[in-house]
């Protein structure tokens, strides 16, 4: 059975996630939680500065949010690490997979510096060419979430 | 665009006076890793938009680098920017000139 994501009539979602894929999410996405935990510099694009004008509002800002912006990113990873086996997900745990994925996205892209433009020939040790195998591999898994939930034709 | 990530350094004009009387704008960057279904749907589902104007300031911000997806009182743009973070556009907020 190959991956795949589909809306239900109940407003659920019906996952089928292969043992291949399953392993990598179970693999990657506590990574990801440490380096979320402890502010790894490749996932500033979690954290964008909404005002790059202004100093001392994004000061405010800041204050205001606290860990807001953190845990919400958290509790996505958790939500999909303690939905591995499900076969069926409700809307909020969908969303929380596509943002979960989503985060793995931005913070590898960054990682690799990738361009609109980049390819496999870009990157030329093991590590670099694992990882943006993994890059694309989550924008086909993104793709499908999408279309699931978003019901709209590509 | 073609660069790949960097963290801005620019701090441009630290401290541009903020005019309480001006409308605020919600800005969405490009970036070469967020996928052109994902923004379109994000962008849909936080503010309400049908298909073909979400599809229509997707486009405006892969072609023109930035796009203005809301606008409003300061509070309402913050909480805005807060849920495209949630997302992970990139999305920051400046008053309307």
């Amino acid at each position: 059975m190959a991956l795949s994501f589909r809306r239900n009539g109940d407003g659920s979602f019906g996952v089928t996630l292969p043992i291949h894929d399953r392993s990598l999410l179970e693999a990657l996405v506590p990574q990801m939680r440490e380096l979320v935990e402890h502010h790894d510099p490749d996932t500033w694009r979690m954290f964008p500065n909404p005002y790059p004008k202004h100093e001392k509002a994004a000061d405010e800002y800041s204050e205001l949010i606290g860990d807001d912006l953190k845990n919400g990113h958290l509790a996505a990873l958790d939500t999909v690490m303690k939905t591995l086996d499900a076969k069926r997900l409700d809307e909020d745990q969908m969303i929380s997979w596509m943002q979960a994925v989503n985060h793995l996205r931005l913070f590898m892209g960054t990682r690799l510096g990738v361009t609109e433009e980049s390819d496999f020939d870009d990157f030329s040790t093991d590590e670099g060419l694992a990882l943006f195998e993994m890059y694309c591999y989550l924008g086909h898994v993104l793709e499908l979430i999408v279309q699931a939930v978003s019901g709209n034709d590509f | 665009m073609t660069a790949p990530v960097t963290m801005p350094t620019e701090t441009v004009d630290a401290d541009t006076s903020i005019d309480p009387d001006r409308p605020w704008i919600v800005l969405v960057w490009n970036d070469p890793i967020n996928l052109m279904s994902y923004v379109t749907h994000v962008l849909q589902k936080l503010f309400g938009y049908d298909q073909e104007k979400a599809t229509k300031l997707m486009m405006d911000v892969h072609e023109k680098g930035r796009a203005v997806v809301s606008n409003g009182p300061r509070e309402k743009c913050e909480l805005d920017v807060f849920r495209l973070h949630e997302h992970g556009l990139w999305a920051t907020l400046s008053q309307d000139d």
